[in-house]
């Protein structure tokens, strides 16, 4: 229902928030007119001038009177490197099973990708057992069970199953076939080809955000990565070309790899019992062991451009009557970062774009929105690891759009509200609220046993243990970050070690416009193209 | 800040306004002054249940006590969507929306966000054609002060510049976002304001080019004092809270919301038969998908007619050949489909057949299957597997929604808002369970009669006029 209207954090000014309990927060500590007292004075609806409300600093909540739920897990191993995590959750009537193999894209060579996507959603599009797809489908539906077959953010082949707990067996029974008996029917091969083509197709008139920020990411990866790397012909590889590749016979070979014991993590979690998972457990025990399959390669890592000029693509698109623009400095040398760093990130990240709010008091947000009316959606975001699962790059992305005729007004803002940030670091008052707030949003956490699943999932992939005091420790963490200096010396050190910036335009910028954005010192225009050209080179392929 | 224009009916959302009635408070409760019970239950079996009440106010008061998690979540939603509006004012309910984060009289420009910010909250609003929601989800322990900056807003808004004209410009972004550099939404505009012509729905609700820029602030204060009263409002609370403090809070804090709603224009979405059936409103932009629906007019709202809705669509989707959609797209008649029910409260809600088709596939063809497929449907026996399976889905989705709090209470808001009942949902067994072949076939070629129906659709250049050229031809007629 609702869009993804950006949450927005607030930067204290004088704010006086009294010292509060609990249960009450913020009681006003100067002596104000309540509300109350104004609305007998003025009567509901009547315009009261009153003087507004000066307010002091956000209080922590008091999250240690809370004692959270430990995750409980039980492992039960399976021969030949298999394991089976059971997650009880008494609340709910659903029962969730994730089965994650070892196998996918980055085991496998990298030109089979788009074979790859076939073959991931053809487990279930193909047919299994002795049912065709219409039939599977029928199945699914008149029983409640809803399957999908999907790669996950690190690359493996990942089937997920709901069920009302009744009904497990009948899911159990749809799975079976489709992991050990999957068809792959010829057919149902080419609608698939057929919905990919349409999709595609779809896509190319770069009709609404959507659709052009695909467009948009792709350049500014070609920008940061070059055209070769592995993102940034995402989507040529969904192209017509790249589809007339994909045949059963190539599925047929990749799903004898990716159906493999070795490496498989199962996680059954909600209402279960032990029947259920002994069902679970016979069909691990059927699925083959083979050789184990490994990482064999991974996306290339950022290649410096050798300057620290802002580079500049403008995708020029006759139609729109605003721009949508991503300015993205990417860091190449930020490393691994430890839990320690990734929480002074988070506070970082708090001031310059916030996740609570609603139109526009963090950094970015107050600048592009809330002070100058020129974006009705900026956002900004920071990710550690921008080419996940290789881990050595950052990227700080600013994401906003702006009216023709101010293109000008907001690069220059948008680039000096992030330079001001890199360079000028974080207020004390700043880091405070940024902390707090951040603690107590631990508070307006909600999870289901299915969410506590989806943390342990992330967990398995990073193949780590999940840690019972998640939520205790990353609070405790925050605490502890209360040194300005030490916060600020990890952004400037970030940034010194070296920036990629980049900045991607589709809009419809004037010649004035485009000679004014030349000549901002730092900035260089590093490609200009038409909409229309980038769609031609897309149809046929990708670059070449 | 969302604006939506036909909500897809959700099966558990739905029926007839049920008549407010008062009962004794529940056992041991002492209610505040002037407030009213209205009654309590569930809709979901194994869920906690939901308390209503009237405050003196007007204000309707849903609460729902859920310990699960320390999250608390308050949604206020108003009929104060963009039926509200006239021509000249349209996109006043969006824009008001979004004025309503900024200064109060009693709080600076800002302080929404800062407070919300910094007690860990995340706060939204959306607004339709018949409604405005603003919702928050903030700790538990936080509730006193949450309902303080709630009210303030709701009693004190503050419009002023140079936050008006500052807002203005981000709304003005949104329409170029979401509207006018979108070809198909472009198509749609013109073609929604023929279709609807004379209606409160010929609009968007982000309203129009013109309106927007030239929205004024003596336009933007009269909508808050017509349509921002309690009596125009519903809160609904859920967190782990005791019922009765909560309501105490709740009360303190907006019972001295005075007001009342001054104006209730017409909301009559529906235009004459005449002026409609069989008519055709197409036009072309650039757009490689065109989308196409068959729109069949109605006047029933019954919460029953939503559900057997969702039983043709079942029924359609039911055969050996796989759904609908797929046997659409296998025969290449159209890349996307659905059968919905729209939501308009307390008005006429017709039944659509939308259907989304690539550049080599034609209306025609698809609608011809439509109701080929559609007869078909019609003519079958409704039998106890075709029920088993209808209920066996509505449970599933009743799953879905007890899974969280902040789902269960947009459930209740659904239903209230839309129909007057938080439960209205628990009919849905009843209905089926009753349903004889003969009454789903009567109610069915009622609903899609071809005769009434007409086409509203975005096609790809050279298949129809250009939509700048519909509207100029429609604009002389």
């Amino acid at each position: 229902m609702f869009q993804d209207k950006k949450a927005v954090f607030c930067i204290p000014q004088k704010l006086s928030w009294a010292h509060l309990t609990a249960t009450t927060f913020c009681t006003l500590a100067l002596a104000m007119p309540t509300a109350k007292a104004l609305a007998q004075s003025g009567g509901g609806g009547a315009l009261i001038n009153a003087r507004p409300a000066v307010q002091s600093k956000p209080v922590p909540l008091n999250w240690r009177s809370i004692v959270w739920p430990s995750l409980n897990f039980n492992r039960t191993a399976v021969d030949g490197g298999a394991a089976l995590y059971s997650i009880f959750g008494e609340t709910g009537k659903k029962i969730r099973l994730d089965f994650l193999f070892e196998t996918g894209v980055y085991a496998l060579p990298r030109n089979l990708r788009t074979n790859l996507s076939a073959t991931v959603d053809m487990f279930l599009q193909g047919g299994a057992g002795t049912r065709n797809y219409e039939e599977l489908q029928k199945y699914l539906a008149d029983n409640g069970i809803q399957v999908t077959t999907s790669v996950s953010s690190v690359g493996q082949f990942h089937v997920a199953v709901e069920v009302l707990a009744p009904d497990f067996l009948l899911a159990m029974s749809a799975l079976e076939d489709m992991l050990l008996r999957p068809r792959f029917d010829r057919d149902a091969l080419e609608i698939w080809k057929m919905e990919q083509t349409d999709a595609f197709q779809g896509m190319l008139d770069g009709g609404n955000s959507r659709k052009q920020g695909r467009f948009i990411e792709q350049e500014a990866i070609r920008l940061a990565f070059g055209s070769e790397h592995y993102f940034a012909q995402a989507l040529a590889r969904t192209s017509k070309p790249e589809l007339e590749k994909v045949t059963a016979e190539k599925m047929r070979q990749i799903a004898g790899l990716l159906v493999n014991r070795a490496g498989l993590n199962v996680v059954l979690s909600g209402n279960i019992n032990a029947k259920q998972e002994q069902s679970v457990l016979q069909l691990m025990r059927k699925i083959p062991r083979l050789t184990p399959i490994t990482y064999s390669w991974l996306p290339d890592r950022v290649r410096g451009a050798g300057s620290n000029k802002l580079r500049l693509s403008i995708i020029r698109k006759p139609d729109l009557s605003q721009a949508t623009l991503t300015l993205r400095y990417y860091l190449p040398a930020i490393g691994k970062l430890n839990r320690i760093e990734r929480t002074r990130m988070t506070i970082l990240r708090e001031v310059f774009s916030a996740s609570g709010g609603v139109i526009g008091n963090d950094r970015f947000s107050k600048a592009m929105r809330s002070d100058s009316g020129l974006s009705y959606g900026p956002y900004a975001s920071f990710d550690p690891e921008a080419i996940e699962p290789n881990t050595n790059t950052g990227v700080w992305r600013m994401n906003f759009q702006s009216p023709n005729e101010r293109i000008v007004e907001a690069v220059k803002l948008a680039t000096k509200t992030w330079e001001t940030f890199a360079s000028k670091g974080i207020t004390q008052d700043e880091l405070d609220s940024a902390r707090i707030s951040r603690i107590n949003t631990t508070l307006a956490t909600e999870q289901t046993v299915f969410d506590k699943v989806d943390d342990f999932i992330d967990d398995l992939q990073a193949k780590v243990l999940p840690n019972p005091l998640g939520l205790e420790s990353a609070l405790v963490r925050l605490e502890q970050e209360k040194d300005l200096a030490t916060i600020n010396n990890l952004l400037f050190s970030q940034v010194s070690a070296g920036t990629v910036p980049v900045l991607v335009m589709m809009g419809n910028p004037s010649e004035a416009a485009v000679k004014e954005l030349r000549s901002i010192p730092g900035v260089e225009i590093a490609k200009e193209v038409n909409f229309e050209d980038l769609v031609k080179e897309l149809v046929s392929g990708g670059p070449k | 800040m969302s604006s939506s224009i036909m909500l897809r009916l959700s099966l558990l959302g739905a029926m007839s306004l049920l008549t407010l009635q008062a009962f004794a408070s529940p056992a041991g409760m002492k209610l505040p002054a002037g407030a009213v019970f209205l009654g309590s239950g569930q809709a979901i079996e194994g869920t906690p249940p939901v308390y209503k009440f009237k405050l003196s106010n007007g204000l309707k008061v849903l609460i729902l006590a859920d310990n699960r998690n320390p999250l608390a979540t308050l949604r206020i939603k108003l009929d104060a969507g963009s039926n509200r509006e006239r021509l000249g004012t349209t996109g006043l309910a969006h824009f008001f929306e979004h004025m309503m984060f900024r200064k109060t009289q009693v709080t600076p420009e800002g302080h929404y966000d800062r407070i919300l910010g910094g007690i860990g909250g995340r706060g939204n609003a959306a607004t339709s054609t018949d409604y405005v929601v603003y919702e928050a989800s903030f700790p538990g322990p936080a509730l006193d002060k949450m309902l303080e900056l709630e009210a303030q807003r709701f009693k004190f808004l503050d419009l002023q510049d140079p936050y008006y004209t500052t807002e203005k410009g981000a709304v003005i972004s949104e329409r170029r976002l979401r509207y006018e550099n979108d070809p198909l939404q472009r198509g749609l505009e013109i073609i929604r304001r023929a279709a609807y012509k004379g209606t409160p729905y010929e609009w968007l609700t982000i309203g129009t080019k013109q309106d927007v820029e030239q929205m004024s602030m003596e336009d933007a204060r009269a909508f808050y004092r017509d349509f921002y009263a309690p009596d125009n409002a519903q809160l609904f609370l859920g967190g782990p809270f005791n019922v009765e403090t909560v309501l105490r809070k709740i009360n303190d804090a907006f019972s001295d919301w005075t007001g009342k709603t001054r104006s209730q224009p017409a909301r009559r979405a529906e235009r004459s038969d005449s002026d409609t059936a069989g008519k055709k409103f197409v036009c072309s932009e650039s757009v490689f998908e065109e989308q196409h629906s068959l729109i069949f007019p109605s006047k029933d709202n019954s919460f029953r007619s939503a559900v057997l809705t969702q039983l043709l669509l079942q029924i359609l989707n039911d055969t050996p050949d796989g759904t609908m959609q797929r046997r659409m797209t296998k025969q290449k008649l159209a890349t996307g489909f659905s059968v919905y029910k729209t939501s308009w409260q307390k008005q006429s809600q017709p039944y659509v057949a939308w259907f989304r088709l690539n550049r080599q596939q034609t209306f025609a063809a698809a609608s011809d299957y439509f109701y080929q497929e559609l007869r078909a449907a019609l003519s079958r026996p409704i039998t106890p597997e075709l029920k088993r399976v209808f209920l066996k889905q509505h449970e599933v989705e009743e799953a879905e929604y007890a899974q969280k709090m902040t789902s269960l209470v947009e459930f209740y808001e659904w239903n209230e808002f839309f129909y007057g009942d938080f439960k209205i949902s628990t009919q849905t067994k009843k209905i089926i369970d009753s349903l004889t072949t003969k009454e789903f076939q009567a109610w069915g070629r009622e609903a899609f009669s071809q005769q009434k129906a007409f086409h509203m659709g975005v096609t790809a250049p050279g298949k129809s006029t250009p939509c700048n050229d519909f509207e100029k031809t429609a604009a002389q007629k």
